[in-house]
């Protein structure tokens, strides 16, 4: 007796088949096919051919493979276009829960003066430049006035430690008020630990606060990208890790790294660095196109093409040392592979369309006005206003939510409805940026064939899946990154 | 420098022609025009231009022009089902008149 009916049972008696909607892209030689909610197949252009012509057999296994992977339905898989809506349903499900992570700058001022620093930083005696208390309180108000049932509140600068009063002011504000509330409320402060102190680190464990810094790469690297008066960003920082593990727990810190034009020549050395921190990853990120990046001319020392080859030497090394038996992620490649594998959306906020202004995350400035992102802050302050969405004195969530200052740059860089990115196979992994495009074109939506986010976007998303789908190995250790 | 690609008109669609000429917006612009059987289009490098070989870029632009019209046959093909779909996908979630 045979549990299963034999392959011919869901043959499709019926020679005809009914397209559903997809993408594709030609990758070194294969055809990349993607479908309404990102699912893939590479094959060949022959098939490719054949498949929209309507003369795919139907025994062939490329023809069961793409009815199995909803590319295309016959008399025996109508179903396909229900599971395609209830896909597309749970791909966007988290858009309805806005916003959950809300940064409060609560001081500008820095001990530290980087050069590519993205918000201009003030000299550490203007107090002029903290939030006070009244401007924090109607920030814990707005931020636990909208829909999300998890608010997640990142303390930002300049150094948000040296302005620690309010930062106490607003952990016991909102967990106050999040009482009647019932909200999964969590904070993280963005510091660089020069200043940190068991004081500080007392009152975290005590609220659970969880820590995130900087950490460029070695000291000759870390120092130079980030002079303080000493010389010693490096020594503070790695000082500063260790004391927190001890203090609030190991997994209680994480770390970002920025690249710089010395940065580049050679990744290793910055990956060795975060393994012999400890750290399980590492985000090998690019240079954003703002503040003091622009005025110093830091963000034009290299384009896109140089931090891909960065990105891909960084990968490669990251991938031996996974196969050595050492468990490492990079975290830029773990989120798009989650976008690409799975349904769940990591909610990376450069990886989405609509793009995740305002609706991913919001920012308060030290002085009440609201910004759309931490990018579009980084604007103003070099005299641009245009992401500045509202003001904590006069808007509630409401009037900010359904302004067109938030409205407008949403709807205009949607990638469903963007020149290019509509018909690009990557859309579903993709994201619309419109702070970056603003701020590098002048228009929300930008021009695609010459925008560094396209280029470095989808060149990662090619190499990313032509790797993933070229080795048994790789492949295993890019699932164990996401899962 | 400029040179010129002919395109029969029978046999091409002008928007596969501006759409390729999107994607290759970040070398070159394209001046189309069209006489009874063709569009001829000029193209105009941009300044510090990487088009040092005509011939391969003309193979490039062509290739292009091919994937686009197999791109505008597959979206016709498929809106239909994929405004179902959508349609379907939004139609429990409080956004329509009808739920």
């Amino acid at each position: 007796m045979t549990k299963f009916q034999k392959q011919n049972f869901f043959q499709n008696t019926n020679e005809s088949y009914e397209l559903l909607p997809f993408r594709f892209a030609r990758i070194n030689g294969r055809v990349l096919l993607t479908n309404l909610v990102g699912e893939y197949f590479f094959t060949k252009d022959e098939v490719l051919k054949s498949l929209v012509d309507g003369t795919l057999p139907n025994d062939s296994d490329d023809y069961l493979n793409l009815r199995s992977l909803h590319f295309i339905c016959d008399d025996q898989t109508q179903s396909a276009k229900q599971l395609l809506g209830i896909k597309t349903r749970t791909k966007l499900s988290n858009y309805s829960n806005l916003t959950s992570l809300h940064m409060f700058v609560i001081s500008l001022r820095c001990e530290h003066s980087c050069p590519y620093c993205q918000v201009s930083r003030q000299s550490d005696d203007k107090l002029a430049f903290d939030m006070s208390y009244e401007t924090a309180s109607k920030a814990v108000d707005f931020a636990l006035s909208g829909p999300s049932p998890r608010i997640k509140i990142e303390f930002q600068g300049g150094e948000p430690l040296l302005n620690f009063d309010t930062l106490k002011f607003i952990v016991h504000d909102a967990k106050e008020k999040n009482e009647a509330i019932g909200k999964d409320l969590s904070f993280v402060i963005a510091t660089n630990l020069a200043v940190i102190t068991d004081e500080i680190l007392d009152y975290c464990k005590l609220h659970d606060i969880e820590i995130s810094t900087s950490l460029d790469g070695p000291a000759s690297l870390h120092n130079h990208n980030r002079p303080r008066p000493g010389n010693n960003s490096y020594e503070l920082a790695t000082e500063g890790i260790k004391k927190v593990r001890e203090k609030l727990g190991f997994d209680k810190v994480n770390a970002l790294m920025t690249t710089t034009d010395k940065s580049l020549d050679d990744p290793r050395i910055i990956i060795d660095e975060y393994l012999k921190q400890g750290f399980s990853g590492i985000f090998l990120r690019p240079l954003s196109p703002y503040g003091f990046a622009i005025k110093t001319k830091k963000y034009n020392a290299y384009g896109s093409k140089k931090w891909f080859e960065f990105y891909k030497t960084g990968l490669e090394y990251i991938l031996e040392i996974n196969k050595s038996g050492v468990h490492f992620r990079e975290f830029y490649s773990a989120t798009i592979l989650k976008k690409i594998l799975t349904l769940k959306d990591p909610g990376y906020v450069d990886l989405r369309s609509p793009a995740g202004i305002g609706i991913g995350g919001i920012v308060y400035n030290y002085d009440g006005k609201i910004f759309a992102s931490d990018e579009g802050r980084m604007l103003a302050e070099m005299g641009d206003n245009t992401f500045e969405i509202g003001n904590l004195a006069t808007d509630n969530f409401k009037d900010v939510f359904l302004s067109d200052k938030l409205l407008d740059p949403l709807e205009q860089s949607m990638t469903t409805s963007a020149p290019r990115c509509s018909e690009c196979a990557f859309e579903q992994y993709c994201g619309a940026d419109p702070v970056f495009h603003y701020a590098t074109t002048g228009d929300f939506l930008g021009k695609k064939a010459e925008s560094d986010f396209c280029y470095r976007n989808y060149n990662t998303f090619s190499h990313l899946l032509d790797t993933y789908d070229s080795n048994l190995e790789t492949r295993s250790i890019f699932e164990s990154w996401i899962n | 420098m400029s040179s010129s690609l002919n395109f029969d008109s029978q046999c091409t669609s002008l928007e596969a022609i501006k759409k390729a000429a999107y994607v290759f917006s970040d070398r070159c612009a394209l001046d189309i025009s069209e006489d009874e059987s063709s569009y001829i289009c000029k193209i105009i490098p941009k300044k510090d231009s990487t088009i040092d070989n005509y011939e391969d870029f003309e193979i490039e632009f062509r290739n292009e022009v091919l994937d686009q019209e197999l791109r505008i046959e597959i979206a016709n093909k498929t809106d239909g089902v994929k405004n179902l779909i959508l349609a379907f996908a939004f139609s429990k979630s409080g956004l329509s008149d009808n739920d």
